[in-house]
Order: structure tokens, then C-alpha cells, then sequence
């Protein structure tokens, strides 16, 4: 298979293009390095540090891909609440100018990296794909909103699609200039010997899945999903904030001083994913439990060497 | 109350303008006249020739004010298919720059004229605002995407919203260039003794709704709408083209030529609105019967025939 990755210097993106080249297929990589780093992108792809809105880039990389993996994203909550307009041009009219690109190169299907923000604050903790969209912040609005572009897509153009929404990804890779997801700040603390920031005195409900799970639903959403499907991509099992401190103490065999935030607003106090959609036409279910991926990620940064 | 329309010089804005403004409300109207304005709207609103997406513009003419309703919308659902850009710059992005300017200038509430295209082919009819979404054209999903929008800028800004998802609207004053809606082509056609163009042999089944309740609905919503909140607009009521034929032959009072044109791509076969909803949360309903409706737009064509 050929396939072009785009976002593929990122967290999640880097983690998928390894996977590929692992599994042998031929692999190509846009990213502007905004927000990923090329030290994290496997040596066997063949890299473009460039933006998805550069058309003549995109002519020139598009044309004979099998699919488009589409990861490139302005991906920080909290800051979509600052500058809005941001999120939407990057995350929802880059990603148009990538699908025209896809109709004029005839790439016909692409398997969107969607969030499981847009649901919002739901009413239920477990929400499976028809859950109502009701994002609460412009990250999760822009997500769900470029779906709808891939249904017109789909429906206006027979460009297939696979959406599939995260929850809470996590795992080896998670680099970011200024780390804003919980577990990579609380594995950099804990080796730094720093207190751990809790918010809500670390009561939440999350749904944790690990990245090469995510990266194995992406390559079997390639191979089986056809016409246009959304997915819930999540581990189907909430865990609570305060229980991965505990588990952070097991592994690294000592009890951690926290400090704790309170309150902070727009957070939903639980989500998980109801991941019944995805196993049964996918076949594909978390294969990495909690505590494994939890040391893999540890490791990860206790004995990196990539220079960021 | 101080309001915003834009897409003032519009169908469906222009008898909004006027509505507001025959009830004493300060109207300020943007319009670009790109696609189906009218050359002239209710003197007693400011009207104001010029795009939402210059935000300089906006700015100007946000500030003091206490609702926008926003109808500025590229609005031609087939011509979305020649050039989808286009639409999710206009419908989509576009109407981010006029909430950010409203956020700018603390103006909290947004009444927006979104569309029953956001529902695609619905799995079932009639259809509620809670059924699956699946546009089938880059138009249904740039108005939905932007719903989302809307969504996020409640909670996240505490800006309100009612997104009023209309059905086929219809009524005086629809100047669209060009035409594309069948109603108002077939009184002009009828106007004119030309045949009546039909497709799919008159079987689709359509919800009409008049355009006087679809700004009465506007208002409504403007006054009682809270939080973010989103309605159906429609009759309620399925009408089989050709049966749409048949009701304006009775308001004629003549047999009209018909011109049958076999079948056409993108057009969905069935779409009905439930519209319980509304009239339980906002004590909305239809006033105006369909053949009553047909007479006035009539009447209009009939002056305004050129």
C-alpha cells in the first residue's frame, strides 16, 4: 500500500508511520513541523516538511497514493478557547484544500484522525457514535465539523472515509513543545522529581488507549472500512485520574507529592467510549491493557535519546 | 431590540428586515448582493452593501448590537458540488469571523438560518433534529459544520444560538439568480404559459413552508431561544410534487403544461420535518395554509414580473 501521512512528525502520526513501514508499506509524510518534530519520523518514509495548504506540494506527493492518512492538527484545547479562528482554518479549511487536492490526484479514500471532543459534555458516561454533537470548545467543533465535509465528500464525489474519534491517546512519542496532556507532564514531573498537577483533586473519568492501538485501528480501518463510517476509537473503559498516579507510583516504586488545581472549566468530569461499533466491523479491539502501556510510555522517557 | 441581519437583501432576509422593522426594531441589513439579492429592501432599515467576511465591515456594524440573525449564505446547493471551497469559505469560515467579531464587541446571541440539508437522506420521516446527519453535498455540510461552531461558541463564550433548520421555504420576494427552487419557477412559468418543469416524474416528496412563518420563527426564536438550541422549520407536512402542481392548477384556476425531465442527481426523494419541537419550546407553528401561501407568491410574480 501506498499512503501519505499527513501530520506524520506528531505524536500520534509518527507512532502510524512506523507502524506502516514496519508492516512494509510505502510511506509518505507532510508536516510543517509546527507542532511535530522530525526527529520522531521513521528514517524509511520519505519526509516533506511542508504545509497541506501548499497546493503544488500536494499535486506533486498526492498522485498515486492508495489512501490519505489525515492527522494534521492544531490539536491543543485549551488554546483553541484563546484563538478560534486558528482551529478552524487549520483543522477544518486545510483539510478542504487536502481533499481537493485528493479529487484532482484521484486519491479516493482517507481515514480521518477525529476526536471525541465533539461530544461535548454528554449526558451518559459511556457514548457510542450517535451520541448528539455538542462540542464545547473550537478544537472539538472543528473535528466533528470536517466529518460532515467528508460525508458531502463521500456522497458528492465517492471519496470514502473512515472517521474515527479519539479518546484519550497515550504512549511513547508524546512530545510537545509545552507538554499539555496529562500523562506525558506527570511522567516528566515524576522524573524530575516535581509535584504532579491534579485538577478536580484528580477525580475524573478518562478513557486511556494506547497509541499502537490506535495506529492498528487506522491500517484496519484502510483495509475494511468502506463508503463512509465514524468510529469511537477508545480503550471502552474509564479509568480515574487519581488511579494512573497511583499506578505511576507502582512503576516507579515510590508515592508521588501532587498538588491540585481544583475546578477547571469546560473539563468533562467522564467519558468513555463505547467501542462496540468499531469491534464488531473492524474486528479491531485494544490489544495494549493499562498497566503495560503505562511502563512502555514511562520508558520512553526515562531512556529516550532523541534530541528535541 | 437593535439587530443585525445579514443576507438582509435576501428571500427569506428581506422579509425578515421588514417584519423586524414593521414591529419597531432598528435594523441594520449586510448584504453583497453575490447571489440573490433584491434591489431594494425595507426603507426603514440600513442597509449596507458589503461581505461578512471583511472583518473591518463587521466590526462597524456589530457593535451595539443585541441579536445578528445570520442568512448571508452562498446558497445554490448544485453549484457546491462545481466549487465546494467556495461554500466552506462562505458558509463556514465566514461566519467564524462574524462570531469572533460578536465576541470582539459582547453581542450574545446569534439566530442562524441553517437548513434542512444537513440531514442529507434521512434514514427515516419525518425526520428530528436528533436523526443522523449525513450531508450529501459540500452546502448541507458547510451549514452543518457550522451548527457545530455555534455549539462550542455557547460554551465556550456564553454567546447563545438558535439554529433554525429550514425546509423548502417559499413566498414573496425569492429574486434567487439564478433561479434554481421550483415554486417560484413554476408561478413564473405559469405567469408566463410556459410548461411547468418537473423531475423524477413529480415523486419527490418535499416540505413547504412559507416565508412569512419562517420569520415569525426568526423573532420567536431571538425572544425565547436559550443556550444553543436547534428547530426545524417546516410545515410538517410531505407534498409530492406533483400534487404541488395540482394545488397551484386549483389557485390558477386553469390546467397548467407540464414538462416532465426525467431524474436528477443530488436531489433527496423524500424529506418531511417533525416540527414538535418547536411548537412546544418556542409556541411555534405554520399560520399560513400552502394555497394561501401559493396566492400571495403569486401576486408578487404577478407584479414583479419582468
Amino acid at each position: 500500500m501506498k499512503a501519505l501521512v499527513t501530520g506524520g512528525a506528531g505524536f500520534i502520526g509518527s507512532n502510524l508511520v512506523k507502524f506502516l513501514c514496519d508492516r512494509g508499506h510505502k510511506v509518505t509524510v507532510i508536516d510543517d513541523l509546527s507542532a511535530g518534530f522530525l526527529a520522531l519520523v521513521d528514517k524509511r518514509c520519505k519526509f516533506y516538511r511542508g504545509s497541506i495548504t501548499n497546493v503544488k506540494l500536494l499535486d506533486q506527493v498526492l498522485p498515486g497514493n492508495d489512501v490519505v492518512f489525515h492527522l494534521a492538527a492544531t490539536a491543543t484545547i485549551t488554546y483553541s478557547v484563546k484563538n478560534p479562528k486558528v482551529y478552524f482554518r487549520n483543522n477544518f479549511m486545510k483539510g478542504i484544500v487536502l481533499l481537493e487536492g485528493m479529487r484532482r490526484a484521484g486519491v479516493r479514500k482517507i481515514i480521518y484522525s477525529s476526536s471525541g471532543a465533539g461530544y461535548g459534555q454528554p449526558d451518559k458516561v459511556v457514548v457510542d457514535e450517535n451520541t448528539p454533537i455538542q462540542p464545547i470548545n473550537p478544537y472539538g467543533a472543528s473535528k466533528v465539523a470536517f466529518e460532515h465535509a467528508l460525508s458531502a465528500y463521500y456522497h458528492s464525489f465517492g471519496i470514502e472515509s473512515v472517521s474515527l474519534r479519539y479518546f484519550n491517546v497515550y504512549g511513547p512519542r508524546d512530545e510537545q513543545k509545552f507538554s499539555t496532556r496529562a500523562l506525558s507532564r506527570w511522567i516528566k514531573s515524576a522524573l524530575k522529581n516535581q509535584p504532579l498537577i491534579l485538577y478536580w483533586g484528580g477525580r475524573q473519568i478518562r478513557d486511556y488507549v494506547y497509541v499502537e492501538d490506535v495506529a492498528r485501528a487506522n491500517l484496519l480501518a484502510v483495509q475494511k472500512g468502506k463508503g463512509l463510517k465514524i468510529y469511537n476509537v477508545g480503550a471502552g473503559r474509564g479509568i480515574m485520574m487519581k488511579e494512573i498516579v497511583k499506578k505511576l507510583g507502582h512503576i516507579f516504586g515510590r508515592n508521588f507529592r501532587t498538588k491540585d488545581l481544583g475546578e477547571r472549566p469546560g473539563d468533562p468530569r467522564a467519558v468513555v467510549a463505547d467501542i462496540g461499533r468499531i469491534g464488531k466491523e473492524l474486528g479491531w479491539r485494544p490489544q495494549v491493557d493499562f498497566d503495560r502501556g503505562l511502563e512502555a510510555m514511562v520508558d520512553y522517557y526515562r531512556y529516550r535519546r532523541i534530541r528535541i | 431590540m437593535k439587530a443585525l441581519v445579514t443576507g438582509g437583501a435576501g428571500f427569506i432576509g428581506s422579509n425578515l428586515v421588514k417584519f423586524l422593522c414593521d414591529r419597531g426594531h432598528k435594523v441594520t441589513a449586510l448584504d453583497d448582493f453575490s447571489s440573490s439579492g433584491r434591489k431594494n429592501i425595507d426603507p426603514r432599515a440600513r442597509l449596507v452593501r458589503g461581505s461578512i467576511g471583511d472583518a473591518d465591515l463587521l466590526k462597524k456594524l456589530v457593535k451595539g448590537q443585541e441579536v445578528v440573525f445570520h442568512l448571508a449564505a452562498t446558497g445554490i446547493i448544485k453549484r457546491s458540488l462545481e466549487n465546494p471551497t467556495l461554500y466552506f469559505r462562505n458558509n463556514f469560515i465566514n461566519g467564524v469571523k462574524l462570531l469572533d467579531v460578536m465576541r470582539e464587541f459582547g453581542v450574545r446571541k446569534m439566530i442562524y438560518s441553517s437548513t434542512a440539508a444537513v440531514y442529507g437522506e434521512p434514514k427515516r420521516v419525518p425526520v428530528k433534529e436528533s436523526d443522523v446527519k449525513q450531508p450529501v453535498n459540500p452546502y448541507g455540510a458547510a451549514k452543518y459544520a457550522f451548527e457545530n461552531v455555534l455549539s462550542s461558541y455557547c460554551h465556550a463564550y456564553g454567546i447563545e444560538s438558535v439554529s433554525l433548520r429550514y425546509f423548502n421555504v417559499y413566498g414573496p420576494g425569492d429574486e434567487q439568480r439564478p433561479a434554481t427552487r421550483a415554486v417560484p419557477n413554476w408561478i413564473k412559468a405559469a405567469l408566463r404559459n410556459d410548461p411547468l418543469i418537473l423531475y423524477w416524474g413529480g415523486k419527490q416528496v418535499k416540505d413547504y413552508i412559507f416565508v412569512g412563518d419562517v420569520i415569525r420563527a426568526n423573532l420567536l426564536a431571538a425572544q425565547k431561544g436559550r443556550g444553543c438550541s436547534v428547530y426545524n422549520v417546516g410545515g410538517g407536512v410531505g407534498r409530492k410534487m406533483l400534487a404541488v402542481t395540482r394545488i397551484l392548477e386549483k389557485v390558477f384556476g386553469r390546467k397548467l403544461a407540464i414538462k416532465e425531465m426525467g431524474d436528477r442527481a443530488g436531489d433527496p426523494n423524500i424529506l418531511i420535518a417533525d416540527i414538535g419541537k418547536i411548537k412546544r419550546e418556542l409556541g411555534w407553528k405554520p399560520r399560513v395554509s400552502f394555497e394561501e401561501g401559493l396566492r400571495r407568491t403569486i401576486e408578487y410574480y404577478d407584479e414583479n414580473l419582468h
